[in-house]
Formats: C-alpha cells, sequence, structure tokens
C-alpha cells in the first residue's frame, strides 16, 4: 500500500520537475459585458500555440507562456469571439468582457469557433445546462426545472413522475451530491417531487458530473450536481419575475456600488393556498412552498473577491389543528476568492446547510410535535495552480461536521404519548486531495488525482450493544456502551483515485477513458419506492459501513458542421458495494433501534449512452439514448438463534432496481420561428420500471392478501409523454420592460403512464382481488406563463 | 400517532389516487402454499384454526376451507400435548375446547393429506389492561372529510415496555376486519401512559346509513387483545402489504409468519397462529 502512495505522490508531483524557461503568466477573468459577471468554462486560446485553457468556476484564467507575441481568442458559446493581441514580457492582467449574441443586429452571424470543449476537454459523463436551455425545455405547469431536465440527459432517470431527486447511472438518490453555491441539498424537491428546490431566475447554470467526478467532489457515488447561483448586476438594476399557474417569481438585482458590489435576491411562491383562504370552511388550512434566494458579490481588488450567498425553502401544509407539517433546506455560504500570483488561484468557502422537518398534530389524545434534522457545517480550501500551457494541478482540503437529529417526537396538549428520542448523532468527515491535468504532445491530455476520505462517528452518545456482535432485534440487546462528546465511535478511510484520458483521434474527435471511484459515508433511510420527505439520513457508525463505488467510462465524441453538431456516445461500468437495503416489513420511522432493519447488498449497473446535440442555429435541441441494465443483490445473515434475515431479498439473488428502466429515448427540441415566436417539444420513452406481481392470493383474518415472492418479477407498461410550448416574446414597450407569455401542454395526449400497479381487494366485494394501475398525471396539463423583465 | 400519519399521507395523495383505474394482467408466475388462520383467545373456550391453501390471484371463488379437511393439527400449551384439533363442517374450522390463561405458551403442529409437516412458533400469552371507556364523538376531523362518527377508548397502559395492542371493532355484532380496519399499536411510545382518546373507528354518514340498524343505530364494541411481539411485526407486514403501491409503499414481499415447516429451513406455510389476552368493552349505541 505504502508503495502505491509514494508511487501516487510522485505522479502528482511530476509536473513540478519540468525545466524552467522564461515564461510569463497571463490571467484574468472573462466576464459577459452587459452585467459584469463571470463567464464559467469559457475558452481562452492561444492561437500561434493551437493550446489554451478554459475559465474556472470563477470565471478565472491562468496561462503560462514563454515570453512572445499572441493573439489571445477568447470565446464562449452565446457571445462574440474577442480577439486580442498581447505582447507578453512580464506578467500579464487581463480582463476581457463578451457581448452577447442575442444583443446584435440579426444580420450579423458570429461563429465562435472554439466550442468544441466536449471533444478536447478531458472530462467526460458531464452535463451543462445553462438556464437559457433549461428555460426552453417546454415542463409541467410551464415551470422551467433544473432537475427535470437534467432527467432528461442520458444516463438520468427517475421512478416516476412526482418522484424526489434522480438516479444517475444505476445509483440511488442518496447518491446525488447536490450543491447550490457549494452547500449540500438534502432535499432537493418540492410538492415531494413535482418541483425541485432550485428557482430558475436566481440559477446561473448547473453541471452534473456522472462519472470521471473531479478529485475536489467527494461524499457521494454516483454523481455531483453543481448548481451556482447567479452573481447580480454589478452594472445596472435589473428585475425580472414571472407569474405562472403555481408559482410566482420575483428576481431584483443590481450594483451595490457599481463594478464593485453587486447583489441579487429573489423568491418564489406558490399560491394554491391563497384560495383555500376564500372559503370560509377551508380557510384554517394551507398548503404552500417558498424559495428565497439571496447573494452579494463584492470584488475587493484585483485579488480578492467575496461572495456570500444563501438560500432558504420550505414546504408548509397545515389542516386545522388536525394535522401539520414542515419541511426545507437553508444554507448559507460565504467564499473568498484569492490570487496568491498569477499561477496560484484560490477559493475558500465555509458553508452551514441545515435540512429540517417538522411534524405535529394539536387536536385530542394523540397530539405530538415531532422535529428532526440533518445540520452541516464545513470549511475548504481550493487551490488552482496554473503551472504551465500543459499542466493545471487542483488541490485541496475540506472538513466537514455533522450532526443527524433524526427524531424527536413529543407529546403535546392533552396527548398521552410519552417523548422518544431517536439519539442524535455526530460526525466529522475530513478529506484532502490533489489533482494534474496534464497535455501531453498534441493529442493526449490526461487528468489524475487522488482523494482521501476519512469519516468519524463522534460521541456523545450510547451505542446498543448486541448478544451476537451486530444488530438483529430488540431482544438481543444486552448492554449498551457510553461514548463522552467527541469520542470516536467508529472510524472509516479510504483513497479515491480519479483518472481521467483523452486522446485527440481528429481535430473534431476524440476518445476519453476514465476511471473513478468515490466513498459515501451517509445513508438515506428510506426503502419506498419514492422517498419522503420524512426519511432521514443515516451516517456510517458502529454498525453501518459507508459506502464505495467504482466506476470505468470509455466515450467517442465528434462535433459536425463546425461543432454545430455534438455526438457523442459512452459505455460505462459501476460497481456498488455496502449499500444499505432493509429487511422486509421494515419499520423505519422514528424507530430508535432502526439498525435492526438494515441488510447490507451490493449493486452493478452496466450501461450505453448515446446523443447527439445540435447547439446552434434557430432549430436545436437534442436525440439521447440510454441502454443500461442496473440489479442489487442483498444477501442475508444469520447469528446464534435469529433467522428472521437470512434470506435476504430474493434468496440474494441478484434483482432488479426500482429505478432499472432498459430503453430510455428523449427528443427535446426548440425551435425559433421568427423573433416573435418560438415553440418547443420534448418526448420521453421510457421501459416501464420493475415492480413486483403477486403469486397468488390468501385470505387471513378475512383479508385478501396478495402473496409477493420475488421482488420486482415483472415491469410497468412503457412510459411515454409529449410535452409542447410556444413562446411569444412581444416587441418590447421600451428598452426597459419586455416581457414574454408562454403557453405550454405537459402530457400532450393525455397517456395514463402507471406510476405503478397495486393490488388489492375490491372494496366493494373483499372476494374479487383487484390489480390497480396508479397513474400520478394521466391527462393533458396545460398551462400559461407570464415572464417578464426590467 | 401512527394511524393518523397514514389518514395525513391518504389526504396528501388524493390528488395522486384520481387517476387510478382496475386492470387486466396476466400472471405467470404462481406458487402452491399452505395458510394458516388460527388462535387461542382467552376470552374464548372454543380455540379455531382454518387451513387453506393459495390460490390465483384473479381467482373470485370463496378459498377452500375443505381442502385440507383431513389434516392433523396438534395443539400444545407449554409444550405439553393437549388434544387435537377438530374439522367442524359447519364453521369449516378446526375447533378445540380449551380453556388458554395467561403466561402459558401455546403452539400448534399440523400434518397435511400430502405428508407435509408443519409447526408454530410458541406464542406465550401477555395479559392485557382493561378498556376503561369506549365513546364516540360526532365530529370533523378536518376540513377535507364529512363530519365523522369517531369512536374512543380509554385505557391504562400495563407498565414495563413490550405490551402489544390489536383493537377489533365490532358493529351490530360484526367484526370489522377490511384491510382498512387494522388497528395494533405497540407501547413504545405509550408505556405505562394512561390512553386517553385513542381513535379506534371512523365512520362517515354514508357508512353509518349503511349500517345502522332497523332503530337508525349502531352497536359498538372494541376488543382489546394484548399480542406478542411476533405477532405485532405480522400485523405490521400485513398493514404495509396490504395498502401496497402508492409513491411511498413499502416494498411488496411475502409476510413471515409463524408457521415454520418441519425438516426445511426455507419453508414455512403462510399465515399465523397467535395467542393472546382479551378484553372487552362495554358496548354503545351510536345514534344519529
Amino acid at each position: 500500500m505504502q508503495k502505491s502512495i509514494n508511487l501516487a505522490l510522485l505522479f502528482l508531483m511530476m509536473p513540478f520537475f519540468a525545466f524552467a524557461q522564461e515564461k510569463f503568466t497571463l490571467s484574468g477573468y472573462v466576464k459577459e459585458a452587459s452585467s459584469g459577471s463571470e463567464l464559467l468554462g469559457a475558452t481562452v486560446y492561444v492561437t500561434q500555440l493551437k493550446n489554451g485553457a478554459t475559465t474556472n468556476m470563477y470565471g478565472f484564467y491562468s496561462l503560462t507562456l514563454p515570453k512572445g507575441k499572441y493573439n489571445i481568442e477568447y470565446s464562449y458559446l452565446g457571445y462574440q469571439k474577442k480577439t486580442i493581441e498581447i505582447e507578453l514580457t512580464e506578467d500579464t492582467k487581463r480582463d476581457v468582457e463578451l457581448e452577447s449574441n442575442s444583443q446584435q443586429l440579426q444580420e450579423v452571424v458570429v461563429e465562435a469557433e472554439r466550442q468544441d470543449q466536449n471533444v478536447k476537454d478531458v472530462q467526460m459523463s458531464v452535463e451543462k445546462l445553462t438556464m437559457d436551455k433549461i428555460q426552453k425545455i417546454p415542463q409541467l405547469l410551464g415551470e422551467a426545472d433544473v432537475i427535470k431536465s437534467i432527467q432528461l440527459r442520458p444516463g438520468v432517470s427517475t421512478v416516476g413522475e412526482g418522484a424526489t431527486g434522480f438516479n444517475v447511472r444505476g445509483g440511488n438518490i442518496d447518491q446525488n451530491l447536490i450543491l447550490l453555491d457549494e452547500a449540500p441539498i438534502f432535499n432537493s424537491s418540492h410538492l415531494f417531487g413535482f418541483f425541485s428546490t432550485f428557482n430558475p431566475d436566481a440559477i446561473k447554470d448547473a453541471t452534473l458530473y456522472k462519472g470521471g467526478i473531479p478529485a475536489r467532489y467527494g461524499g457521494r457515488l454516483s454523481s455531483v450536481l453543481d448548481v451556482r447561483q447567479r452573481e447580480g448586476n454589478m452594472r445596472e438594476f435589473k428585475g425580472k419575475g414571472g407569474i405562472g399557474a403555481l408559482f410566482s417569481r420575483l428576481t431584483l438585482e443590481g450594483p451595490i456600488a457599481k463594478d464593485k458590489v453587486s447583489f441579487l435576491v429573489s423568491g418564489r411562491r406558490s399560491y394554491a393556498d391563497l384560495f383555500l383562504k376564500l372559503d370560509d370552511e377551508l380557510a384554517d388550512n394551507t398548503a404552500y412552498f417558498y424559495d428565497l434566494n439571496a447573494k452579494v458579490n463584492w470584488k475587493v481588488n484585483e485579488n480578492n473577491r467575496i461572495f456570500l450567498s444563501g438560500y432558504f425553502g420550505r414546504d408548509i401544509f397545515s389542516f386545522g389543528d388536525f394535522f401539520r407539517a414542515g419541511w426545507g433546506n437553508s444554507s448559507f455560504t460565504a467564499r473568498w476568492n484569492h490570487l496568491f500570483s498569477e499561477k496560484l488561484f484560490s477559493n475558500f468557502t465555509a458553508f452551514y446547510s441545515n435540512y429540517s422537518y417538522s411534524l405535529g398534530a394539536d387536536q385530542g389524545g394523540q397530539s405530538f410535535d415531532w422535529q428532526s434534522n440533518i445540520q452541516n457545517t464545513n470549511f475548504k480550501a481550493d487551490f488552482t495552480y496554473y503551472l504551465n500551457p500543459k499542466n493545471t494541478v487542483k488541490f485541496g482540503v475540506n472538513g466537514m461536521y455533522y450532526i443527524f437529529e433524526p427524531g424527536q417526537a413529543e407529546a403535546s396538549g392533552e396527548s398521552f404519548t410519552s417523548e422518544i428520542v431517536v439519539p442524535t448523532e455526530y460526525a466529522l468527515e475530513p478529506a484532502i486531495y490533489a489533482s494534474n491535468e496534464q497535455k501531453v504532445g498534441e493529442i493526449v491530455t490526461l487528468k489524475y488525482g487522488l482523494r482521501y476520505s476519512h469519516f468519524f462517528n463522534l460521541g456523545k452518545r450510547d451505542v446498543n450493544v448486541y448478544r451476537y456482535g451486530r444488530p438483529t432485534n430488540d431482544a438481543d440487546i444486552i448492554g449498551s456502551e457510553s461514548y463522552d462528546q467527541n469520542e470516536v465511535i467508529a472510524d472509516y478511510g479510504g483513497f479515491e483515485p480519479r483518472f481521467g484520458a483523452n486522446i485527440l483521434v481528429s481535430p473534431v474527435s476524440s476518445v476519453k477513458a476514465s476511471y473513478m471511484r468515490t466513498r459515501q459515508y451517509l445513508h438515506l433511510v428510506s426503502n419506498t419506492t419514492a422517498a419522503t420527505p420524512l426519511d432521514v439520513w443515516k451516517p456510517a457508525g458502529e454498525y453501518v459501513k459507508p459506502a464505495k463505488a467504482d466506476q470505468v467510462v470509455v466515450g467517442y465524441f465528434r462535433n459536425f458542421k463546425n461543432n454545430t453538431y455534438e455526438v457523442s456516445t459512452e459505455v460505462y461500468g459501476k460497481w456498488m458495494y455496502d449499500l444499505l437495503d432493509y429487511k422486509n416489513g421494515a419499520e423505519l420511522i422514528l424507530n430508535e433501534t432502526v439498525e435492526n432493519e438494515f441488510l447490507s447488498g451490493r449493486g452493478r449497473s452496466f450501461g450505453l449512452e448515446f446523443m447527439v446535440e445540435k447547439k446552434k442555429g434557430d432549430f436545436t435541441g437534442w436525440v439521447s439514448y440510454t441502454l443500461s441494465r442496473t440489479q442489487q443483490k442483498v444477501e442475508g445473515y444469520q447469528v446464534g438463534d435469529y433467522t428472521e434475515a437470512k434470506n435476504g431479498i430474493n434468496n440474494g439473488e441478484w434483482y432488479s432496481s426500482n429505478w432499472d428502466k432498459t430503453h430510455d429515448v428523449t427528443v427535446v427540441a426548440n425551435y425559433d420561428i421568427s423573433k416573435k415566436w418560438s415553440v418547443a417539444a420534448n418526448f420521453t420513452f421510457q421501459t416501464g420500471r420493475p415492480i413486483t406481481y403477486p403469486m397468488g392470493k390468501y385470505y387471513y383474518d378475512g383479508k385478501l392478501i396478495p402473496n409477493f415472492k420475488n421482488r420486482n418479477n415483472e415491469r410497468l407498461p412503457a412510459y411515454h409523454r409529449l410535452d409542447l410550448s410556444a413562446t411569444l416574446n412581444p416587441e418590447s414597450i421600451s428598452d426597459k420592460f419586455s416581457y414574454s407569455l408562454t403557453f405550454g401542454v405537459y402530457n400532450t395526449y393525455g397517456r395514463k403512464n402507471p406510476y405503478s400497479i397495486y393490488f388489492q381487494q375490491s372494496e366493494n366485494n373483499p372476494l374479487q382481488s383487484e390489480a390497480v394501475r396508479l397513474a400520478i398525471i394521466g391527462i393533458p396539463v396545460p398551462a400559461v406563463t407570464f415572464n417578464f423583465e426590467f | 400517532m401512527m394511524k393518523k400519519l397514514s389518514i395525513i399521507f391518504a389526504v396528501l395523495t388524493i390528488g395522486f389516487t384520481a387517476c387510478t383505474d382496475v386492470v387486466d394482467l396476466d400472471i405467470d408466475e404462481k406458487e402452491d402454499a399452505l395458510v394458516v388462520d388460527g388462535r387461542v383467545l382467552t376470552s374464548d373456550s372454543v380455540q379455531t384454526v382454518r387451513l387453506s391453501r393459495t390460490t390465483d390471484y384473479f381467482n373470485p371463488q370463496f378459498p377452500d376451507y375443505e381442502a385440507e379437511k383431513n389434516a392433523t393439527i396438534r395443539f400444545y400449551e407449554n409444550e405439553a400435548y393437549i388434544g387435537n384439533f377438530v374439522f367442524v363442517d359447519s364453521t369449516n374450522r378446526f375447533q378445540i375446547l380449551h380453556q388458554a390463561v395467561v403466561g402459558n405458551s401455546y403452539h400448534i403442529e399440523i400434518e397435511t393429506e400430502s405428508g407435509e409437516s408443519f409447526r408454530s412458533e410458541p406464542e406465550t400469552i401477555r395479559q392485557v389492561s382493561e378498556v376503561d371507556s369506549i365513546y364516540y364523538k360526532k365530529e370533523k376531523l378536518t376540513d377535507f372529510f364529512d363530519s365523522t362518527y369517531s369512536v374512543y377508548i380509554n385505557a391504562q397502559e400495563l407498565p414495563g415496555k413490550g405490551d402489544n395492542y390489536q383493537w377489533k371493532t365490532y358493529l351490530n355484532g360484526n367484526y370489522q376486519n377490511q384491510p382498512d380496519d387494522l388497528t395494533f399499536f405497540n407501547d413504545d411510545f405509550v408505556d405505562d401512559e394512561y390512553i386517553e382518546e385513542a381513535l379506534m373507528y371512523v365512520l362517515d354518514q354514508e357508512e353509518f346509513d349503511q349500517r345502522a340498524n332497523a332503530n337508525n343505530e349502531i352497536e359498538v364494541y372494541i376488543e382489546q387483545l394484548g399480542i406478542t411481539n411476533s405477532y405485532y411485526d405480522f400485523l405490521f407486514q400485513l398493514s404495509q402489504q396490504s395498502a401496497s403501491g402508492g409513491p411511498f409503499a413499502a416494498p411488496p414481499a411475502q409476510i413471515v409468519g409463524n408457521i415454520i415447516k418441519e425438516n426445511s429451513d426455507e419453508e414455512r406455510a403462510l399465515g399465523y397462529f397467535y395467542a393472546a389476552d382479551v378484553d372487552v368493552s362495554d358496548t354503545i349505541v351510536i345514534r344519529r
């Protein structure tokens, strides 16, 4: 082991030993001209060297070149290319602003030449969606949605309409690290799963890493969804908003000090509940959700920038005294970008996030008040060292502290129930990483990195001791062991190697490969088809192991017609270990000894993803196809007299996961008919997800019971759906105010796509057994949305 | 509380259930298994067992309780043989006359005509507390429900954790045994507390009108059963499996009971043979 670490370190250090020659660094930020906000992933290309760089997630670039005279091209999709001539005789800072295409006259067609990031970049398995793209996709009730849009990309699926979260390459929904300005969001949905928590007006873009995840990210097995909030306009005060069937939105932004400090405040609220107030009988009830995003961006000086951002969102339901519930995320992020030199860019981040829910009832003998939350405090430092044009080194450290309060239910009022507390758990997750992206000659680019993460489950807490050394049932608890505050109860750790390679086969095509190992120290405790907002997270600890996964991907990328068309295909294999699963009949809610319900399993997923995307012109969109297979294997165990768990699930055989969909085809198209009108369509076809059919029935105590045996032994009928929309952009009333109207229909031909089929006795006749199809949205849903900007 | 939560989720998913319809399916896989439905109660001197076999899911026939009428069922108290259950044609049940006692354990052994042998895991009867009072209220639980007749009980929970309850509701003498009627509880939240206003049964006006007798009233009483941990787990599975299918449903699974097949580690018969102490409440009359 020691030897392999030494080799790895040597490999990482290699670029530092490159020989010296007289070189200078050109660095700076690439910005959008109208608002002054930074462009992420913009291309900076040195014509003479046929080489270049891209801006990082803060819009910063750095190129170290031999002394000389160069033409530097700056480009970004949707913006006019800009070329500057520069004589590099000393370290130079150069900030560049690019003008948006849409702001110029129609007849001038600007083609940004270097939009071949997908071919040239070593990063693969990445889906980048700008808000501009997301807003063109027809969605339920006309609400642009980050997560619903992500689900239209290859390799991403969901168990069904209205289900929270998403599944990436066979991973469960808890295997996605969802970041909003770097702070993790533990539940990304409103109204169970119909809408995501990201207000489109406040979001700049979203990047999903499905494989080859950069070493700076860790903590989840399957993907990272990195969502960035907009910075706010540095130059002028602006507003935008919309009125839809479900939400209203309003965003304000502008300079606090011109070109120095900007702000953005964005809010969104659903208002169906306001109609309840109109009816006296229903006035005590409420059901709504909201989001509030805020951000301040301060350019202190050339070398220092500070960002403060916050998010607060919640779902609230109440039925008079009978029941109330609320859940939501809040997060606060402070970031400091500091340039130590032209070559060394750094970012320091501190954040706090809290996902909490509460439930309660104030009526009668069963009144209660139940609170649960997961809190997360983090500090991290990330460095990018632009060693030379051929090597970019990234390294950093990260420390995350967690408090899990899974449940505290208190009696309230005249209740007879006593207090129940599922013990609070504390944990610390430190990590360190380093990686280098290295260009080898003209054709090959390598990216290699290593992450080491560790996890400490900490006191203060009492841990149950079981007769056979592992959890079985409550009767086998023979005592408990007490741990003091911050005493280590259990700890786990390990290396996470990451590797990627890009071989340019021709100027417009490349072959890429990647490997990654990922580790995950938290599990979402949920055994239902769709997760509920009440599900709690369980950290690795004395009786729960962390999960790990290995993924290998190979892909071919090719662009056509001057990068108008991007074609890509990727093949992946993924192996997952120590996944958390549950005994049949598990009781997971407010269970003080929930460890008794756990089983441990493995997963594997194999897939082929194919995509053609047209990125330019009046007609844009993509066709994607995924062929995949995802399975799980959960073996049982038996200790002493305890045999309840001995068969595992399906007798320990491999079986299809709930989200395994063999074929998944998506077509997304947008056509700008004229300056005034554009139309869009979105069609999806998917193999039905696996479900369980009974192998017969029987009666017990007069009740009809379906006799299930093998989990997921059948499939639902195929899922398909067409959504359409048309957007009208009328002539602006003035320079200061513009608006648009979007008309849309979701599920245009009203297919009753089954979410599930369930088996029950007929309400009218206990002898009659039924199979009932449940369609979440079985009718066409029309909507009109009004959007405005000023 | 769990009953309340299940009502809540029902309300929250009302929007979903609007889109359900009954469909025809071909179900190819089949399993033929013995089903045991038996109990020992302190409230009854006749103990009963019903045997049947699983049938095709869409088979509309009554279960055939005579198919295993030639089976032999031996009855044991504290591991001592008491006698054999006898099949009674008029009730389609196997019966034995024996008074059960709190603190004793009971199990059965079954031999089917085809030669298969089964044995139930013993159940020890734990004392149940008395139902102090039973009453009903005419009330509106939420604005989304019509007014209902809600039946409540009060009872003292006995000290010491591990008490489990099943409540059976009788309307005009008829046991309410539909899947929705299943009410059971453990003392995790209520150990040694005085249980007040525990919701037993909800009748809406329409159901009241259907059920009411000639005097336009319904007689109600509750049986309070003290059941074992193991039977509680069985009922929990039963409630999960009879409400399968929605977005928040647990995975469908075979319900594991306490009937073990002799000489086979893997197989079990379906169903359960349980033993419980019973307290019967007073009878009240719900009037319109």
